[in-house]
């Protein structure tokens, strides 16, 4: 019989943290704001929270329930969790989308991670004095090392604060749940909430009046966030943005919540551990994310600018240069803002380890030491290319694949696992055990019917994704013009695979010729790199589970 | 601001701030905690 793990939480307050701070990323002050202004302002809300209730709270407690249920069988990942509620060994290579996910996308998530270290560390220094937009830019450039159609992109500050992220995230790994995730969660989430709130109220307190530098009031910005625009509600685009951001916002789909709660004992609370978590992450976003990037950039920037830019682009590029104008404290205002991003990542990219590691633990008897090892051997390869490239080659197709399109795979997968193969009466069973909150039986139904039809619906919408939005072809046409004819859109599935986002101009001059080809067989390549990495994950879980059958224990 | 933008943003974050407040009383002030002692779980 196989040992079982004996790594616990130290406390709920650590769990609820180190999970919230899973949820909360780049994505909730960079992201959100873009969303909400671009997909109906207020009125986004209502949508929103639809999703919130249907997709994203039903999702937490399913994951929470397959880790924990997983958890009592010594199995800390979603191989083992699925192959435990599953009734066929099927399922557990369904569940290697968990571990796979979770290395693709600490290979690129540390990078950006490492850009906000950079760029933390030299607001503290005042690198970011009197700089206009492009001394912002150049600093950005020497990060990241990328020049215009060239396919190399290499950067010796880059690669050194990259590095130095890869040893961190590896050293509070290596240190265990209690002692590692868990203390920098407890010190990172109140900083990163403490950081947010700081900014959000000196940004309001922006005075057209009193500041020279201000265009407009930063409530022109709120207002631009909140103003609802109720006929944005009869689009199903933004039905499917909403609840797009709500499924990446809670970082569903990934493996690190089941991982997470499996440390948890068979009579441990889930609901209001799980609830709080996410609720939290909604704190983070709505409140705070919706307070800073937007109506900041407005009060400089004015409405006409900030609507032509994109979340990132204000938030790294635009950003630094804004600050200048709070005088004294620019500096601490840069590092606040930067060093909210870089906790809010390093949180989500421990969450990415922590599977990786845990499958090697349970199933290949591991220590922490050379797990946390195992993981930075096995990021390496993948973490190179990355650095190494253009971003629109092996950065953007993991953030595609991995980021994007397998987190919806991996979903409707454990949607249908808890509900319709493991049973949602046992489902509901096993997540009301030891429950501290009472989940309303209406969710019953909704667990049932609409979380898993609700997901293949935007799974079938990010495959199928037509170019002029499935609007036009849903309402027969616009502006009186029929339908035009089906074009793939560059950021569906089917778009993606054909490389519609590289498409030339018809003015494009050899030189972009060269390197859209080259961005192309880049891009092929890692396709082949990111089949091999699922084929590699696939064997060692096979090998484990040949393993296990043998009787060959896991855990020394 | 809007009368209909401030009411879309009271609401939303009355809701927000309101639920996540209820969920951390609820939390701290349960009796249970994480390492009370149990009999271990059962090895599958």
């Amino acid at each position: 019989m196989k040992a079982i793990s004996k790594e616990r939480w130290a406390s709920r307050m650590g769990l609820v943290l180190a999970m919230a701070g899973n949820a909360v990323g780049l994505g909730n002050f960079l992201r959100f704001p873009a969303q909400a202004v671009q997909n109906g302002g207020g009125a986004f809300l209502i949508p929103y929270f639809v999703s919130l209730l249907v997709l994203g709270l039903p999702l937490v407690w399913i994951e929470w329930t397959i880790g924990r249920y997983g958890g009592r069988f010594g199995h800390h990942t979603t191989p083992g969790c699925f192959d435990a509620m599953g009734k066929s060994p099927f399922w557990k290579y369904l569940g290697v989308f968990g571990l796979w996910s979770c290395l693709i996308i600490a290979a690129y998530y540390l990078y950006i991670e490492s850009w906000c270290l950079g760029y933390a560390g030299y607001s503290l220094i005042n690198g970011f004095a009197d700089a206009d937009s492009q001394k912002v830019e150049a600093f950005y450039n020497s990060l990241i090392g990328q020049q215009e159609h060239s396919i190399l992109a290499a950067s010796w500050h880059g690669m050194v604060l990259f590095g130095l992220c890869v040893v961190l995230n590896i050293y509070i790994l290596s240190r265990g749940l209690a002692r590692g995730i868990e203390l920098v969660s407890k010190i990172g989430m109140p900083l990163l909430i403490l950081f947010a709130t700081v900014l959000a109220v000196r940004g309001l307190m922006i005075d057209p009046a009193t500041d020279p530098h201000a265009v407009a009031s930063p409530f022109e910005g709120l207002n631009f966030v909140w103003e609802p625009k109720f006929d944005s509600l009869t689009n199903p685009s933004v039905w499917l943005a909403a609840a797009g951001q709500i499924f990446f916002t809670i970082s569903i789909g990934m493996g690190s919540m089941q991982c997470y709660a499996s440390y948890l004992r068979e009579d441990d609370d889930l609901t209001l551990n799980g609830t709080t978590a996410a609720w939290t992450n909604e704190f983070c976003e709505v409140v705070l994310g919706g307070t800073i990037l937007i109506p900041i950039a407005v009060a400089y920037l004015g409405l006409a600018t900030v609507q032509q830019k994109s979340g990132f682009g204000l938030g790294f590029l635009v950003f630094p240069t804004l600050f200048n104008h709070w005088g004294a404290f620019a500096p601490l205002a840069g590092f606040l803002w930067f060093g909210l991003l870089f906790f809010a990542a390093i949180t989500s990219s421990l969450a990415m380890g922590q599977p990786i590691m845990a499958f090697l633990q349970d199933e290949f008897g591991l220590n922490r030491r050379q797990s946390a090892l195992a993981f930075g051997g096995m990021l390496l390869p993948l973490a190179l290319p990355v650095a190494l490239l253009h971003s629109k080659s092996y950065f953007d197709e993991f953030d595609f694949w991995a980021g994007t399109f397998s987190l919806v795979v991996m979903a409707a997968c454990e949607a249908i696992l808890f509900s319709w193969v493991f049973g949602v009466r046992r489902g509901w069973e096993e997540m009301m055990r030891g429950a501290e909150l009472r989940v309303p039986r209406i969710f019953y139904p909704i667990m049932q019917y609409v979380t898993p039809l609700f997901l293949l619906v935007i799974l079938a919408a990010s495959i199928f994704k037509p170019a002029a939005g499935w609007e036009v072809y849903l309402n027969g046409g616009r502006d009186g013009q029929p339908p035009p004819a089906w074009e793939w859109a560059p950021d569906g599935m089917i778009g993606k695979l054909l490389h519609k986002d590289l498409k030339l101009g018809a003015n494009a001059t050899p030189e972009e010729i060269r390197f859209n080809e080259q961005l192309k067989f880049m891009r092929t390549s890692d396709r082949v790199v990111m089949i091999g990495v699922f084929l590699a994950f696939s064997a060692l879980v096979s090998t484990a589970w040949r393993r296990r059958s043998n009787g060959v224990k896991g855990i020394p | 601001m809007t009368q209909m933008a401030w009411v879309f943003l009271l609401l939303s974050w009355t809701t927000i701030i309101g639920c996540t407040l209820y969920c951390f009383v609820k939390l701290m002030s349960s009796n249970r905690r994480l390492d009370d002692d149990q009999s271990p779980p059962e090895a599958g």
